[in-house]
């Protein structure tokens, strides 16, 4: 037998030698973790290689060596901060989802499986649970290769979720690009929204996403773009482009897709578009000129500003992220920013900008404008601040998550960190403000023969200058001298020049020209590398007179000042003969100038082609002028049209052919702003075409402002869906009669203005019809429309105040998420008088009509409303009886209400006012809505009790209280001491389940307040006003107390289940109304009222 | 049986004999490893090596699709279907968005192609709308899908996937010369018409570029026969302009016409501007040698001394390039249609070449 004590590695005395087998199994451990590690990288490295994409062409092996070592020395601290992270906190941004988890995997774990495939889900919102579906998403394998996939979140079209029915959840760059989206939105343009979510799946922390809404038609309704066309292009990953054709998307119509259509009656028209990438494609000035027809410079010119804050001209590039919106209204196109990073501007990437923004930034009054507008924005060190805050903000509310995300950064995309971005844009506008102030100019000043001077400019810089004076060395005064500029730019003193106006001083040893206005000199950028460098534009000017007079000037000194700081510029010496520099800038003198002009109709006009008036011209329509049009004959005018009739001669639209329609009168674009129309008569009109704008109404208004109609008559329009239609314009129809419509009379589409004094007899549909038009409709009488009296749809908040409207299909229609102030109306004979409903899903509920001392009755049915639409009521009748039906005790005339809308002489009663007059609205002084968004929650609120839920719930602040008495508060810093006023709070609320409803305002002195009537009806709600003392007021607290044993019926099961009570608040409005100063100390009413109870 | 036992067991023993010894060296093997795999320089060198033979695991594929149609190509259709089915079955790129992509559409087209060589209609048009399925952004997928079954009598699948290329592609020529000739056929001359002149207003673009000795510049021309102006800066170094005795345009494969130049001088300070020089030619200039057709240039002589110029506006025309076999069925169809003035505008924006082979398209690429 062996010595034992021979079989072991270093055996010592007292203890068991170490074994060969002990080895094995010891050492093979470390070597088996070792290799587990390397090959798993490998294996990775492979696996993510398969995509040879923009993410996984930047891999290498030992990343994911780093990422797997990094991963497991984490672990302990990641599943601390797990465990203390709750699915279940009433987060606004929390997303809560419930997959089953072999279909989630199936479709996640093979990259290359389970592309456009759904899986079911479930949203679990506080104690309901939504289905949805759920697809994984993103364009190159980062977003599908790593643990923390991208996904797409499509709820039903019945539940929208914070609005949004299909949501993006982008895995990378989550903090970076949250913030450059959320500037972008700062710069006024059509940014989607975007927000930070902790997406939890199955109960477990799934990962911190970007939240971005989908860019669709329920994008453009949120913000309001209807109707409206969005293109789009990506050809820049595998399955994205059309191989072996040109993947440049402004050279290729045939790789843009549409992702939102409106299409007119004869079809989709692309035509616009094509034109639109044609202009971008051209060289000529001419080229140029038809590009910037076809947008809004000024928003080019944020966009641009956006982008350079962020650093990032380069994302929406050539071959993809290029979405652009085509206003049908206009046939405009506007850029919708997309997918912006966070960059060095200083140090781009090694990339040129698209070709969009290079053939845009030739144009120096863009280039000039990009800057006005990062002025703008950084100044004071706002736009700096703004980003200061949004990011801390979302920091701070998902600071474990952004740690977890850290902790496993390596093995996921990354989600970014303040400092760094902060530092990113900080460094940016500190880079922007040395572009603001580099306004180098190169001059000289050369007698170039007897009588002339020559004085040649060139901007340097990335800013413009201002050439404010000029001042001449030499004997004489100057004012017999012309200056004059090479507005034509032949290089030489021509009929063409212009001479500029201006003031001559005299000065010790010379005269001083000081130029009224100041002499523009623009600046140009230099796109063709892959930075923005600064470029040039050189102007000319002459200074002719008399060859002694010139001769007796010895210099010249230009006073050139920066556009922008107003300090003075450096003025660099322009060697004698030398060239001006080669560069891309139009120069802005070659930019046509309007004159405005008049064209006059008087008398008996013929018209048999249509009438255009350019954006200078106005047309003047003289008294009793009669206007003949042609079949489809039209005026379309882009400047402005004043024609104002008179009560005895009136201006008359007539077709000149009895039933041929003439097509339309058409104000077009903000050139015919501030047109008016009194004492006109329009009849047998159809509408237009105009190109591929489409004029719906015999009278149309299109992107026009300030418009008034004034006893204007409009009736039997032929063809037309409208007698008169505005889209995104702001009209006023006044004491105007509308008769016979063929469709609807009056068609607002996110307009503004008012109907006032109206009337409307026998429309063939709708009298009037509002689209996302928040308008004034009061004193019309609405009588016999085929469909709808007033049909309020699609966001609208109108106040609809004392008209009459009967004998119609139904007397007000309240759709899609429209809040309609219903005021002193009567409202009869209709088939319905006021239906409340769902039409659009897109909007995500129905109507909900705020209904104020207005008669309904003696209708066939007098209210109807479906299950998603709610009713807010005060002081009226349906049907006779009292809407609410338990109104709480009257307070006398609610001068809040009236107040808030200007109106003198409210009666408190019922029915439509006989008399009435304006006075100066009364706003509130704090405002207080709910929002459910997933950027802001009930954090501020303090709950107690048995509250059990709070947060922001379809727009309301819902508290649930159950089992026992409950209270939820909200710090105040209100200073209500003004003795000069009374103060008035209300609140728009509901409740259900609740046995008491008590609202206080606690102040060092006490407190104010009331109880409130208790309700059933969750879609019934109440205004309910609470008056309060002078005083400076730190606290609001609403106290509920739960019936103990509520219980409902659950519709799934059909069992009873005890339920909460529930408090719903939707607005809380502070008013000051001025003296007299009578307030009731409910304090002591209160105590009083107590003590009687007791 | 008995002899190996007793090897075990003499092995067993000078196991038991050296065990203290082999543990130490196991132990120093472990540490070694350990050592090699831990420490960074070799670490990352072996894995640096590991990637370098994945990518050399993964070429296996080129190969095999390489050899899959080198089958094809030898006239061995049988053993290329066979073959090319194999290799389909376990082609790892499943997805259009994986590296291979391109390859598994060659190995579908491929199969396609053999089983339509063995007269396996079925099986040829089932690779193609494969691989149309695989990447239908693909113009070359539909157009193989469209050519096989116009061959194998399916005129409706023909027509429609020919469609589909234009969708993509719409300057695309083997697609509408094959869809003209179809017209022509059936002697639905109008629709011929309406093809050829939907291709010659197909927006295509080449980039051309414009020199001017040191000083260049570019502008994009519509290639649809038409006269378009450019007004390109030609810049220098620094921005300085360009100067030079000739003008020589990149117009690539198209035959262009140039009507006229016109070139800007840079303004000069102090300088009354000199007017600008217009180059007229009764002819205009054009690519018309074979020597310049290769080269894909317009050369123009500006002078016998240099110019300096800061911009010049230029005003060509690209011709649209089409096969003489469809051209003469166009020529046809516009005669039959007595529509003699409008044959005389499409020859105007045209160039006819010889043939419009697979591989020909009516763009630069």
């Amino acid at each position: 037998m062996s010595d034992p004590s021979r079989r072991g590695i270093g055996r010592r005395a007292g203890r068991r030698s170490l074994r060969l087998k002990d080895v094995i199994v010891f050492g093979s451990l470390p070597v088996l973790v070792i290799g587990y590690l390397l090959t798993g990288a490998v294996i990775d490295y492979h696996n993510a290689r398969q995509y040879d994409d923009w993410w996984s062409r930047g891999r290498v092996a030992k990343q994911f060596l780093q990422a797997r070592l990094a991963t497991a020395l984490n672990v302990p601290r990641a599943v601390s901060l797990e465990q203390g992270f709750d699915p279940e906190s009433p987060d606004p941004g929390l997303i809560r989802l419930r997959v089953a988890r072999e279909a989630w995997d199936a479709v996640l774990e093979d990259p290359l499986a389970g592309w456009g495939v759904w899986v079911d889900g479930e949203l679990l919102r506080a104690d309901d649970t939504y289905p949805v579906e759920l697809r994984k998403r993103g364009d190159t394998s980062v977003h599908w290769t790593t643990p923390k996939k991208s996904f797409t979140l499509k709820t039903r079209r019945a539940d929208l979720f914070k609005g949004f029915r299909r949501v993006g959840l982008t895995s990378k760059d989550v903090l970076p690009q949250y913030v450059s989206g959320t500037l972008a939105a700062e710069f006024d343009l059509m940014a989607p929204f975007t927000a930070v979510s902790p997406v939890y799946l199955n109960d477990r922390f799934y990962g911190l996403y970007r939240f971005v809404e989908g860019v669709d038609e329920s994008f453009l309704r949120r913000i309001e773009r209807l109707p409206g066309s969005v293109y789009r292009a990506d050809a820049a990953e595998r399955g994205e482009y059309f191989k072996g054709t040109e993947r440049r998307a402004f050279a290729n119509p045939a790789i843009w897709e549409r992702v939102a259509d409106s299409d007119g009656p004869a079809g989709p028209d692309h035509s616009t578009f094509r034109n639109f990438l044609a202009a971008v494609s051209g060289t000529t000035f001419a080229d140029h000129l038809r590009l910037m027809e076809l947008v809004d410079r000024e928003e080019v010119a944020r966009l641009m500003a956006a982008m350079l804050v962020v650093g990032d001209p380069y994302h929406m590039s050539n071959i993809h992220n290029q979405l652009w919106y085509l206003d049908p209204s206009s046939e405009t196109l506007h850029p919708i920013p997309w997918d912006l990073r966070i960059l060095d501007l200083v140090d781009p990437p090694d990339q040129p900008l698209n070709s969009f923004l290079r053939a845009a930034l030739r144009d120096p009054f863009i280039v000039d404008a990009t800057l006005r507008e990062v002025a703008e924005q950084v100044a004071g060190g706002e736009l700096q601040s703004l980003a200061d805050s949004i990011t801390w903000a979302v920091w701070e509310r998902y600071r474990d998550y952004f740690a977890y995300e850290k902790l496993r950064a390596r093995s996921i995309p990354s989600v970014g960190e303040p400092e760094g971005v902060l530092a990113q844009i900080g460094t940016n506008i500190e880079e922007l403000n040395r572009w603001i102030a580099d306004s180098p100019v190169r001059f000289h000043v050369g007698l170039n023969r007897p009588g002339l001077l020559v004085l040649d400019f060139e901007t340097l810089g990335y800013s413009g200058a201002n050439l404010t004076a000029l001042d001449f060395d030499g004997a004489g005064r100057g004012d017999n001298l012309s200056v004059l500029a090479d507005m034509d730019l032949d290089g030489r003193p021509s009929a063409g020049d212009k001479e500029l106006s201006g003031n001559w001083a005299e000065l010790d040893d010379g005269f001083r020209f000081v130029l009224d206005p100041v002499l523009e000199l623009l600046p140009g950028w230099d796109t063709a590398e892959r930075r923005v460098l600064p470029g040039s534009v050189s102007y000319r000017l002459f200074v002719t007179s008399d060859a002694e007079s010139i001769q007796t000037i010895q210099t010249v000194r230009p006073e050139m000042v920066n556009r922008f700081t107003g300090e003075a510029v450096e003025v660099r010496a322009w060697e004698e003969g030398t060239a001006a520099r080669v560069g891309t800038a139009w120069s802005p003198w070659r930019f046509p100038t309007l004159t405005p002009s008049e064209i006059h109709l008087r008398g008996d006009v013929r018209l048999t082609e249509t009438l255009r008036i350019g954006p200078a011209e106005t047309l003047i329509i003289e008294p009793g002028t009669t206007v003949r049009l042609s079949p489809d004959v039209s005026v379309v005018a882009r400047g402005r049209v004043l024609a104002q009739g008179l009560e005895e001669r009136p201006i008359r639209f007539v077709p000149e052919q009895n039933g041929m329609p003439w097509g339309a009168l058409a104000l077009q674009g903000s050139g015919s702003d501030g047109s008016r129309f009194r004492h006109v008569e329009f009849t047998g009109g159809g509408g237009a075409a105009n190109g591929p704008i489409e004029y719906k109404g015999m009278v149309s208004v299109h992107r026009a402002h300030d418009v008034v109609f004034d006893h204007v008559s409009l009736a039997d329009n032929l063809r037309s869906d409208d007698a008169f239609n505005a889209v995104h314009s702001d009209v006023r129809l006044l004491n105007c009669t509308f008769t016979r419509a063929n469709l609807d009379a009056v068609d607002f589409d996110f307009s503004r203005g008012e109907i006032v004094g109206c009337s409307f007899e026998k429309s063939g549909n709708d009298a009037i019809d509002l689209m996302g038009s928040p308008i004034l409709i009061a004193d019309n009488l609405i009588r016999g429309s085929g469909d709808k009296g007033i049909s309020v749809g699609e966001a609208s908040d109108p106040l609809i105040f004392n008209n009459r409207i009967e004998g119609c299909e139904r007397g007000i229609e309240i759709k899609d998420r429209s809040q309609p102030f219903i005021l002193h109306n009567a409202i009869t004979e209709n088939e319905i008088g006021i239906l409340q409903t769902v039409k659009n899903w897109r909007y995500g509920d129905g109507g909900w009509g705020k209904l104020a001392y207005t008669t309904v009755w003696n209708n066939d049915v007098d209210l109807a409303s479906d299950p998603r639409s709610r009713l807010t009521a005060v002081g009226s009748l349906v049907g006779g009886d009292p809407m609410p039906p338990s109104s709480a005790p009257s307070d006398g005339i609610p001068e809040w209400v009236y107040g808030r809308f200007g109106i003198e002489g409210g009666t408190g009663v019922a029915g439509q006012l006989e008399t009435w007059s304006p006075r100066p609205p009364l706003d509130p002084l704090i405002s207080t809505r709910f929002p459910e968004t997933p950027l802001r929650g009930a954090d501020e609120w303090l709950w107690s009790g048995g509250i059990t839920r709070l947060e922001h719930w379809q727009d309301d602040l819902l508290a649930a209280v159950r089992r026992r008495d409950g209270s939820i508060a909200y710090p105040l810093e209100l200073d209500l001491s003004d003795p000069g006023f009374r103060y008035v709070v209300v609140f728009e609320m509901t409740s259900s389940n609740l046995k008491s409803i008590s609202i206080r305002f606690v102040s060092e002195d006490g407190e104010g307040g009331r109880d409130v009537a208790t309700g059933w009806d969750p879609a019934l709600y109440d205004w309910v006003p609470v008056e309060l003392a002078p005083g400076v007021y730190d606290g609001l607290v609403i106290d509920l107390v739960p019936y103990p044993n509520a219980q409902r019926l659950d519709a799934r099961t059909g069992l009873l289940e005890t339920t909460a009570g529930r408090l719903r608040v939707h607005a809380i409005d502070i008013y000051a109304i001025p003296g007299p100063i009578e307030v009731p100390d409910r304090r002591v009413a209160d105590a009083t009222a107590a003590e009687g109870a007791e | 049986m008995n002899r190996l036992l007793r090897e075990l067991r003499r092995a067993r023993g000078a196991l038991r004999r050296n065990e203290r010894r082999a543990a130490w060296l196991l132990f120093g093997a472990i540490c070694f490893v350990c050592f090699v795999l831990l420490v960074p320089p070799i670490r990352d060198r072996l894995l640096d090596r590991a990637q370098v033979s994945a990518a050399g695991w993964d070429a296996r594929w080129t190969e095999r699709v390489e050899r899959g149609e080198g089958l094809l190509a030898e006239g061995r259709y049988e053993d290329a279907a066979d073959y090319l089915e194999q290799l389909d079955g376990v082609f790892p790129a499943r997805h259009v968005k994986h590296r291979r992509d391109t390859e598994r559409e060659r190995v579908l087209r491929a199969l396609g192609e053999a089983n339509l060589a063995l007269g396996r209609k079925r099986a040829s048009l089932e690779a193609l709308r494969r691989a149309v399925e695989f990447d239908e952004r693909n113009y070359q997928n539909h157009f193989a899908l469209a050519s096989a079954a116009l061959e194998l009598g399916e005129p409706e699948e023909a027509l429609a996937a020919f469609e589909r290329v234009l969708a993509i592609h719409p300057s695309h020529l083997p697609t509408v010369a094959a869809l003209i000739a179809h017209h022509f056929e059936r002697a639905d001359y109008r629709s011929v018409a309406d093809t050829y002149e939907a291709y010659l207003d197909a927006y295509l673009l080449h980039d051309a570029g414009i020199e001017l000795g040191d000083g260049i510049g570019r502008a994009d021309v519509r290639v649809d026969g038409r006269y378009h102006e450019i007004d390109v800066p030609l810049v220098a170094e620094a921005a300085a302009a360009a100067s030079g005795r000739s003008l020589s345009i990149d117009v690539g494969p198209y035959p262009t016409r140039i009507a006229s130049i016109t070139l800007m001088p840079p303004l000069r300070a102090g300088i009354l501007e000199a007017a600008p020089i217009t180059l007229d030619s009764p002819e205009g200039w054009s690519n018309g040698t074979e020597a310049e057709k290769a080269s894909g240039t317009v050369r123009v002589p500006i002078g016998s001394s240099e110019i300096e110029v800061a911009r010049a506006r230029i005003v060509l025309r690209l011709l649209k390039p089409v096969d003489a076999e469809s051209w003469g069925l166009i020529a046809t169809s516009y005669r039959n249609l007595l529509e003699g003035d409008a044959l005389e505008v499409a020859r105007e924006r045209s160039a006819i070449i010889a043939v419009a082979s697979p591989g020909t398209d009516g763009d630069s690429s």
